[in-house]
């Protein structure tokens, strides 16, 4: 039988994908144009200007270019689709970004970039002509060719704006496929972002090339001399990488025009792609839940569609057993559940870490031995460093030199923990159980109206029971782990770091949704005592 | 009431920052060089503030400099005015704006600037004139006052739905969010806990909705065109524009969550569906549309315009098709009540005038009664709060049900119902005396009449079936 995950590919992934892709396609023309009469500007002759840009755009070289560029970022396109992730990747350390970065298919589309940046500046090269245009140039008085290191400034640029590019894309979350609240048109989602694609495009591009001009101006001389030995052209007679030779306005207008098309290119493909991935999608009832997208319909039909909740209410038959509600409610209770656990054992560690200190200043007193204590000693600053070097031999000395290195300014800046990084990984996930919740609750309020056979009210206990325990915990979880307030960390604050506090919103508002709809009557349901207590809290609305 | 607080807000609550905007006048005057107070004019009021500081001070700089700031001045005025002639409120200053825009009647005078139900308990919360607000819950004497340095000009107030603690305030420059703990006993919150939501260009914010769910809270501005629906744990923003009207100047989220109203300074209006969140423009009013109110079921939107003392109800059709986003709204709206100013004889035997121009109405939670806060115009027409009996069950019927009379010198300001009371509806009055007043409308909702009369009926004949067995 065909898995879902296959037919989802088949039948939706692959449709949404072409689609970004071909928009992608069609809106390039009307940025090449644009980028080819920006780069065009002159100030002093507003006409030479526009007859001059017309007039290379309307010429046959110019939809050649604009096809190869097409060509390029199609593949652009369909390499990066792998990288795109419903689960942010939350890094412990500095050193632990830099690894993820590192990781196998990083790389390659690292290369994919790279060599994209490459060939799109030789493109816009071509289109800017004059002195930009060749790699080389033929010397008016001999027959031998010089080095232009105008074009080759620009190349360079292109191949480091497409690395730069790629860690935009990882550790900007720029491939985090966050789902909007609002399921607005895909127009308005597109024309609602892309001001903002903008301004960041060109944020990032005046960051990058800022660092690029000292970069060039120290090292520009290497590639430089590679290409002159290699291709054993003559020097150029004006080098770039001197002071006087980076001050020319004009290079740096072209360079900074480039890199904000290359980077707002990507990430307009990249907003296309998302825009495109995330919109809602509407599943057969009776399949299994395909993750994201089902819970994400699944807390949709559940508000707004009374049809579809209708054979959620519904008997199968034969045997007349609620039997999509079971799986639906199961699916659910499971992910709550799993989180529950999750967040319960962090609970503990916290709770278990505070006495273990205490314990750890005593033991010295009652072992006695000089061995172990001096042992102990050395590992002192370490929390976990214990004091069994026979059975833990392995790890004692990679947590004594990280614990070392850790202290050292250099590999420090790479080491130390992320303050939040513990917190965030708990709940990166956890959008699928704010979905589930949404879900659950809003299907209880809509059997008080709809139900006719009591499928959910009977299950109604066990429903409560999760959502309330996942709420003790975390609000415990909120008061033991959470040191920082939302205002200390909101300027470092990435775009999974609200997940905690939407998880905790959505917790509350559907129990109290629960309690609005049924009022005292829930006071009448079999719950465990510790239950009942927290649910008197609801209804009292004093939480 | 039993149950209800006592609240009369005194007057020197109010009096003492009467007159904000003239605190610069009651300094001495200062020998500071004009760069200097240039620079503070830049922190203040931006680039045009520079240019006027200059002019102003003619004599203290180079001639060349003055004469340039006059010029960009003009240049940077007329422009301005271009765009004012277009939508006129844009050259308001934020205060004249928040009071041309506000729910509240008379806004600079009203010993309240917001006022708010919470959703589901008796709790409720209002924001003075000096800017802070106090929260009242219950019976209790214990009431927060919640006070923020950039909770300036209050214009509007929300309690969260599906929450018990969550309260969003509509500022100067900012939505601010509040999580006043019930079970706390702080008299003072501490304003750690405070969300600041910010978006630029989107000030002073005058109106704010909630989704019935409590998960999206939308915000809008006179001055933008955009509504900014916020995801508040989130802490994220996404922008509907639309293109036309020049801001949003109201917001109504329909109670049963699946459409929002918005009106625009202009003569349009729109209506969203929540799914997709398409619209549909309403154009050719008469005028601005002042007030809005929904029917429970979110079938009628009763509205009124600026110049016209018409009530106008617009219907819309439930959906045939729940996977297509239909919003349905029928072609031209309907004047439904017409309240244009009349005589009328009193039970004392005096003739009286009451109508006119609508200010606010308020639809209970049942659908069975209207209150309307009529325009004051130079404080003829005594009695300003008029009741309607109101029945939505295929046709929409609305009958005149009586007026509310405060004191003889009080001016009403605000009027709103509870929104959740079991025995009809409570209606919640703020007068000029700083009184609050409610009413108790005590009905048994025809829905429930008829639901008790088809149980009534079933049971008698179960019962004749059934006798012998029961007895």
């Amino acid at each position: 039988m065909e898995t879902i995950e296959s037919w989802f590919k088949r039948e939706v992934q692959s449709w949404r994908t072409g689609a970004s892709i071909c928009w992608t396609v069609i809106s390039l023309p009307v940025l090449f144009t644009v980028y080819t009469i920006l780069s065009h500007f002159y100030i002093f002759y507003p006409f030479t200007w526009i007859s001059g840009s017309i007039s290379t755009v309307f010429s046959a070289s110019f939809v050649l270019l604009l096809l190869l560029l097409i060509l390029v970022i199609v593949a652009v396109c369909v390499f990066s689709i792998s990288s795109y992730t419903v689960i942010p990747e939350v890094p412990e350390t500095r050193l632990h970004s830099l690894v993820q970065l590192l990781t196998p298919p990083r790389p390659v589309h690292g290369i994919v970039y790279v060599i994209s940046g490459a060939i799109c500046t030789w493109i816009c090269c071509n289109v800017l002509g004059g002195r930009y245009t060749h790699l080389s140039v033929q010397i008016a008085s001999s027959k031998s060719y010089m080095l232009n290191e105008y074009h080759l400034f620009l190349v360079l640029y292109g191949i480091y704006s497409g690395f730069m590019y790629l860690i935009f894309h990882y550790v900007n979350h720029n491939n985090y496929l966050q789902f909007n609240i609002l399921q607005q048109g895909k127009f308005f989602q597109v024309r609602g972002q892309v001001v903002d694609v903008l301004l960041t495009s060109i944020q990032c591009t005046l960051w990058q090339t800022v660092y690029f001009y000292p970069g060039y101006w120290l090292l520009g001389q290497v590639p430089k001399d590679w290409i002159v030995h290699n291709l054993s052209l003559l020097r150029s007679e004006q080098s770039v990488d001197t002071v006087y030779g980076l001050l020319d306005i004009g290079l740096c207008y072209q360079t900074i025009l480039l890199g904000i098309f290359l980077h707002f290119m990507w990430s307009y493909s990249a907003l296309l792609y998302r825009v495109y991935s995330t919109e809602h999608h509407t599943f057969p009832i009776e399949n299994n839940l395909v993750k994201y997208l089902g819970f994400l319909d699944l807390s949709w039909l559940s508000k707004n569609s009374m049809e579809r909740r209708a054979q959620v209410f519904s008997l199968s038959q034969p045997g007349g057993h609620p039997h999509n509600w079971n799986k639906l409610s199961t699916a659910c209770l499971t992910e709550i559940d799993a989180l529950n656990q999750k967040i319960q054992e962090e609970n503990w560690k916290v709770f278990v870490n505070v006495p273990v200190r205490q314990t750890e200043k005593l033991t010295p007193v009652t072992v006695g031995d000089t061995t172990t204590l001096s042992h102990r000693t050395t590992s002192e600053s370490t929390v976990n460093g214990t004091g069994d070097s026979q059975t833990n031999s392995s790890t004692a000395p990679k947590e004594g030199i990280l614990s070392y290195l850790k202290k050292k300014p250099f590999f420090s800046f790479f080491l130390m923990d992320s303050p939040d990084a513990k917190s965030r990984q708990l709940f990166q996930g956890a959008q699928l159980q704010i979905w589930a919740i949404e879900a659950l609750a809003n299907f209880a309020t809509a059997s008080y109206t709809e139900d006719k056979f009591g499928v959910v009210q009977r299950s109604l206990p066990s429903t409560l029971t999760s959502l309330l325990n996942l709420q003790e915990n975390v609000e415990k979880y909120f008061k033991l782990a959470v040191t920082s307030s939302r205002r200390q960390t909101k300027d470092s604050m990435t775009k999974d770091a609200g997940l905690k506090y939407l998880l905790q919103t959505t917790l509350k508002s559907s129990l109290y949704k629960i309690v609005n709809t049924f009022g005292k009557h829930l006071m009448s349901l079999k719950l465990q005592p510790d239950a009942t207590r927290k649910l008197k809290q609801f209804i009292e609305y004093k939480e | 009431m039993q149950g209800y607080p006592v609240v009369v807000i005194s007057h020197d609550h109010h009096k003492s920052l009467s007159g904000r905007e003239n605190a610069k006048s009651a300094f001495l005057p200062h020998d500071e060089t004009v760069w200097k107070r240039a620079m503070h004019a830049w922190y203040e009021m931006g680039l045009s503030g520079v240019f006027e500081e200059i002019v102003n001070s003619r004599g203290e700089v180079p001639p060349w400099t003055s004469d340039i700031a006059k010029k960009t001045l003009t240049l940077v005025r007329w422009t301005s005015s271009l765009h004012g002639s277009l939508f006129p409120h844009l050259s308001m200053s934020n205060e004249d704006m928040i009071c041309k825009f506000s729910r509240i009647h008379d806004w600079k005078r009203s010993p309240v600037h917001a006022f708010s139900w919470h959703p589901h308990t008796v709790k409720f919360a209002y924001a003075l004139q000096d800017d802070s607000i106090n929260v009242h819950m219950g019976k209790s004497d214990l009431v927060p006052v919640l006070k923020h340095k950039l909770q300036k000009n209050v214009a509007d107030l929300s309690w969260q739905p599906q929450s018990a603690s969550v309260l969003a305030v509509a500022c100067q420059s900012c939505v601010l969010i509040w999580h006043v703990e019930p079970t706390s006993l702080a008299t003072r919150p501490s304003t750690s806990s405070v969300q600041i939501l910010q978006q630029n260009s989107h000030t002073p914010v005058t109106c704010l909705a909630w989704d019935p769910n409590g998960r999206i809270l939308l915000s809008s501005s006179p001055v933008d065109t955009g509504i900014m629906a916020w995801d508040v744990a989130m802490e994220t923003c996404t922008p509907l524009r639309r293109v036309g009207g020049g801001g949003v100047s109201l917001l109504k989220w329909s109670p049963d969550g699946s459409k929002v109203f918005s009106a625009t300074p202009s003569h349009l209006f729109r209506v969203w569906e929540t799914t997709k969140w398409s619209c549909e423009v309403w154009t050719k009013c008469t005028g601005r549309c002042k007030t809005a109110c929904w029917s429970p079921d979110g079938s009628i939107l009763l509205f009124a315009t600026e110049n016209e003392p018409i009530i106008y109800s617009l219907s819309f059709s439930a959906a045939q098709d729940e996977r297509k986003a239909v919003i349905g709204g029928s072609h031209s709206a309907i004047a439904a009540v017409d309240i244009s100013e009349v005589t009328l004889q009193g039970a004392d035997g005096k003739d009286f005038k009451t109508g006119g121009l609508v200010h606010t109405m308020v639809w209970d939670q049942t659908g069975e009664r209207l209150a309307v806060l009529l325009q004051d115009n130079g404080g003829h027409i005594k009695r300003q709060i008029v009741l309607f009996r109101t029945k939505v069950d295929l046709v929409l019927e609305i009958t005149p049900c009586g007026f509310v009379q405060g004191e003889p010198t009080a001016i009403p300001h605000h009027i709103s119902f509870q929104p959740k009371y079991d025995n009809g509806a409570v209606l919640s009055m703020i007068w000029s005396t700083g009184n609050l007043t409610y009413i108790p409308l005590y009905f048994v909702p025809s829905r429930d009449v008829e639901f008790h009369q088809f149980q009534h009926t079933s049971t008698n004949m179960n019962g004749q079936i059934l006798s012998p067995l029961q007895s």
